[in-house]
């Protein structure tokens, strides 16, 4: 079964509706195995109903989600056992201590690796013998990441797992990942954080109500969006605006600021019939290309 | 950090998931079950004292069998010479009532509660199936149940009144309601989106079942009783002996109830439900700009339950009266007999809308408790902080939640008097509306008291504040119940707040006593207004 479909997880066309609200919109997208794969959006785009619909907590009305060919629905068992849920908005027993809710998600999950568990109370700087009742929004979410990764499990499904973290737990969890990705686990994650994004993951799709518009690794995104150009000249700018793939030209008395997409040679001879003082090419930051397609989709 | 992935972790999960749920049960099912078993024990050993000898069993008996009145309230008296009659008869039809309860909070609280809070998002995420989730809840209730029936069965033999097989069908009822209604509560947990309408639910139809059986005090409908679980209590046992169909009804309407619970919930998806929790305001949404209209919408959803089962219960007894006092009519040996009991003029309307109203009181009462629970509430969800960070100071909070607790006490006590005017005037012979009035004006210092206690409670120990608020109701009403039964001092009687309430209007209020409650209750509201002032806020 998981030998004929190469993916780790896969969403083929995937709607959830509540009522009026479509949360997912024939949402598509994969994650190949041993990848982490970050998916992106702003709050209300759709994240936490994509990942509890790879759960099984919630059915899919059209489309399919499986993951290692199983169907998350249906077959909630053999998956579960083969990942593990980190969710965004935790809520813990009030009466457990942190130790015991450890010890029942682990038990839940169908074993974990308890020496894994304890370097992880350590790094983590948690204390698991005070109440659930006790612990802040930060300590919760320590709960979540240590049982999450606790279990070794194939496939880590985490929900904005940062929220909540201060930056030396960011770090350390940021770490814990990438020793995860090195034993071949494979990942997904949501944020609306570029960075952790940006610092973590291999491939990324983009998220907009409901729908993953983008899909790639971060450097095929980035190529897909414009180059920013800026040169200034001893004497007049050339004028390029005509050539394919220019936009948003902006000429400032020796100075031009340009977009170029596609192939740079034209442009980079056009400019250079001129004498050239100083010249910038910047590719786009994940976030000037996030904005893009945002902004995109609203006009 | 050579470690693997670990590709299968086949280790079971089952037992992890039962064993949780066990526990989950917790130190509240103990209390429950402590305090059901206590009143086994304390009736029958208290009947078996005041009553040694077969003739003063008989003549007991005698009294109160085929009594309208008295079966209203308390069931179709059965076997009452004999002990396991006793006991079935003025035990186990309360405390089936309190093992019913128990199970339908219970069953919501382990399933539609812990999904509302995402709990249950952490649990489905392990190895597990719907099914098997809702499956060990089962299995832990059914734990419950188990003890429901072990636990009293033990106390019942302590008494040494009672055979093996006294003791075994006595304690039946207890199970049975445990069981039925928290199969029940599966259902209304399954079908509703908001915890609170779930329990609210199962509530209606445990206090309607209840209403049928008082209903079933009518010999035109007798066979109502067959209707109801709390009539088939009474039907565990009759000169012949005990019965075993009343026990099979119970345990199969829970396996059907359980059944339908386990077909929707294994269906069903994370936080959906059929009847689904609101999640937007239809129509225009009215503002809620001051304090006060904060607070009246935090109690406008008990004031209005707790007031339709005071009201019915009210309601079904004044439309009894005219019934009840045709057969006491024509039996006049009956109304001779009553003399002794302590039930002031039980042969006449006032009088036994009088004794209505003093079980009326535990509803007042308990309505009190909730209101100091749901104070509770917005500190230990946090919604407190919200409000207090704003300029708003933390008395004028509580003065605020105090007046709305007082106007629900208030509005819950006049239901009560209207409903029962409502049901003598429906069947032609209605009460003097000044006197039923009075009834209502009764039931308010009582209720204030328990509120002040529950307030003060909030003040010193906010995580206590509901158990001290609905445990000094039900401790004082039982000391007081089993008070007819056994050799309780005078003066801890005479301290317990419902001693001092009348069957008003058979009878005047006791003015004198109604005033020290009121101002007991004013004095526990000063004293957990500079407390409250001067503790942490405390989370759940
Ligand atoms: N249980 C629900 N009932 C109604 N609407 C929901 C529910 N869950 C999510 N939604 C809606 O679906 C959309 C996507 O929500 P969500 O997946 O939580 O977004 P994200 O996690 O990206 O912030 C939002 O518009 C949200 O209001
Ligand atoms: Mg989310």
């Amino acid at each position: 079964m998981g030998a004929k479909d190469a993916s780790a997880v896969r969403f083929d066309r995937v709607t959830k509706r509540y009522g009026a609200t479509v949360a997912l919109d024939e949402c598509t997208f994969e994650v190949r195995p041993g990848e982490v794969y970050g998916l992106l959006g702003p709050n209300g785009a759709g994240k936490t109903t994509a990942l509890r619909t790879l759960l099984g907590l919630i059915r899919a009305d059209e489309g399919s989600v499986t993951a290692f060919g199983h169907d998350a629905w249906t077959e909630p068992v053999e998956l579960h056992r083969r990942m593990a849920y980190v969710p965004g908005e935790l809520a813990v027993w009030p009466n457990l201590s942190g130790g015991q809710i450890l010890d029942l998600l682990g038990g839940l999950a169908g074993g974990y690796d308890r020496a894994y568990r304890d370097e992880l109370i350590e790094r983590f700087n948690f204390d698991p013998a005070k109440k659930g009742r006790s612990y802040s929004k930060g300590n919760r979410q320590k709960v979540a990441v240590i049982a999450g990764l606790m279990t070794r499990a194939e496939l880590l499904v985490l929900d904005e797992p940062t929220s909540g973290l201060d930056p030396l737990m960011e770090a350390t969890f940021q770490e814990c990942l990438r020793e995860a990705k090195h034993r071949g686990q494979t990942i997904v994650l949501s944020s609306h954080i570029l960075s952790e994004v940006e610092a973590v993951c291999d491939r990324v799709g983009i998220l907009r109500a409901g729908r993953v518009i983008e899909s790639g690794t971060l450097e095929e995104l980035r190529h897909l969006a414009a180059l920013t150009v800026e040169a200034r000249f001893a004497g007049e700018a050339p004028d390029v605006s005509g050539l394919p793939g220019v936009e948003d030209v902006n000429v400032l008395d020796h100075t031009i600021r340009l977009q170029v997409r596609g192939e740079v040679d034209a442009v980079v001879k056009a400019l250079s019939a001129t004498e050239i003082t100083y010249l910038q090419v910047r590719e786009p930051s994940l976030e000037e290309l996030f904005h893009a397609y945002y902004d995109e989709g609203d006009a | 950090m050579a470690r693997t992935v670990d590709v299968v972790r086949d280790g079971r999960t089952w037992p992890t998931l039962a064993r949780f749920r066990v526990r989950q049960l917790g130190v509240s099912t103990l209390v429950w079950l402590f305090f059901i078993s206590l009143m086994g024990l304390l009736v029958v050993s208290g009947w078996a004292e005041a009553y040694p000898t077969e003739p003063e069993r008989v003549a007991l008996a005698r009294s109160v069998e085929g009594n309208p009145a008295f079966e209203a309230l308390f069931g179709r008296a059965r076997a009452l010479e004999t002990p396991g009659g006793f006991a079935i008869w003025r035990a186990a039809v309360f405390t089936s009532l309190l093992a019913g309860v128990w199970g339908l909070l219970t069953a919501t609280r382990l399933t539609r509660a812990e999904e509302e809070s995402g709990l249950a998002e952490l649990v489905l995420a392990g190895a597990v199936t719907r099914r098997g989730v809702l499956g060990a809840t089962l299995f832990a209730l059914g734990c419950g149940v188990a003890l429901m029936w072990a636990l009293p069965f033990g106390a019942y033999l302590l008494s040494s009144e009672m055979g093996v097989r006294d003791a075994a069908f006595a304690a039946a009822p207890n199970a049975g309601a445990a069981a039925l209604f928290a199969a029940l509560g599966l259902v209304t947990a399954q079908v509703f989106g908001a915890s609170r309408k779930a329990r609210s639910a199962g509530t209606a139809v445990l206090v309607g079942l209840l209403l049928v059986r008082v209903v079933s005090g009518v010999e035109a409908v007798s066979w109502l009783e067959w209707a109801s679980p709390f009539g088939w209590v009474n039907l565990l046992v009759s000169d012949e002996g005990y019965h075993a169909l009343p026990i099979a009804l119970f345990f199969a309407t829970a396996v059907v109830l359980a059944a339908i619970a386990l077909a929707l919930g294994a269906s069903r998806q994370f936080q959906h439900a059929t009847v689904a929790a609101e999640d937007t305001v239809a129509g225009t949404p009215r503002p809620v700009r001051t304090l006060a209209a904060v607070n009246r919408r935090a109690i406008a959803p008990g004031v209005a339950s707790w007031g339709a089962v005071g009201g019915g219960l009210m309601l079904v007894m004044g439309l009894m009266t005219r019934d009840i006092m045709n057969v006491l009519e024509e039996a006049a040996g009956l109304v001779e007999l009553l003399e002794g009991t302590g039930f002031p003029a039980l042969d006449r309307p006032e009088g036994f809308v009088g004794v209505a109203m003093t079980f009326a009181v535990l509803i007042t009462t308990l309505y009190a408790a909730s209101a100091v629970s749901s104070i509770r509430d917005e500190e230990a969800s946090e919604r407190l902080e919200a409000l207090l960070v704003r300029p708003v100071g933390r008395v004028r909070w509580l003065l605020g939640r105090v007046v709305a607790g007082i106007a629900g006490i208030v509005t819950v006590s006049g239901i009560a008097p209207i409903a029962a005017w409502l049901g003598t005037a429906l069947v032609g012979n209605p009460l003097d509306v000044r006197e039923v009035w009075l009834g209502g004006v009764n039931l308010v210092p009582i209720s204030l008291l328990f509120f002040g206690i529950g307030v003060l409670g909030f003040g010193v120990w906010p995580r206590m504040s509901a158990p001290v608020a609905y445990g000094a109701i039900i401790g004082s009403y039982t000391l007081v119940w089993i008070a007819a039964f056994v050799d309780v001092p005078e003066w801890l009687v005479d301290a317990m707040p419902f001693t001092h309430v009348e069957a008003v209007p058979a009878v005047d209020p006791a003015w004198g006593a109604a005033g020290v409650m009121l101002a007991a209750g004013v004095a526990c509201v000063a004293l957990a207004l500079p407390l409250f002032r001067r503790r942490d806020l405390v989370g759940h």
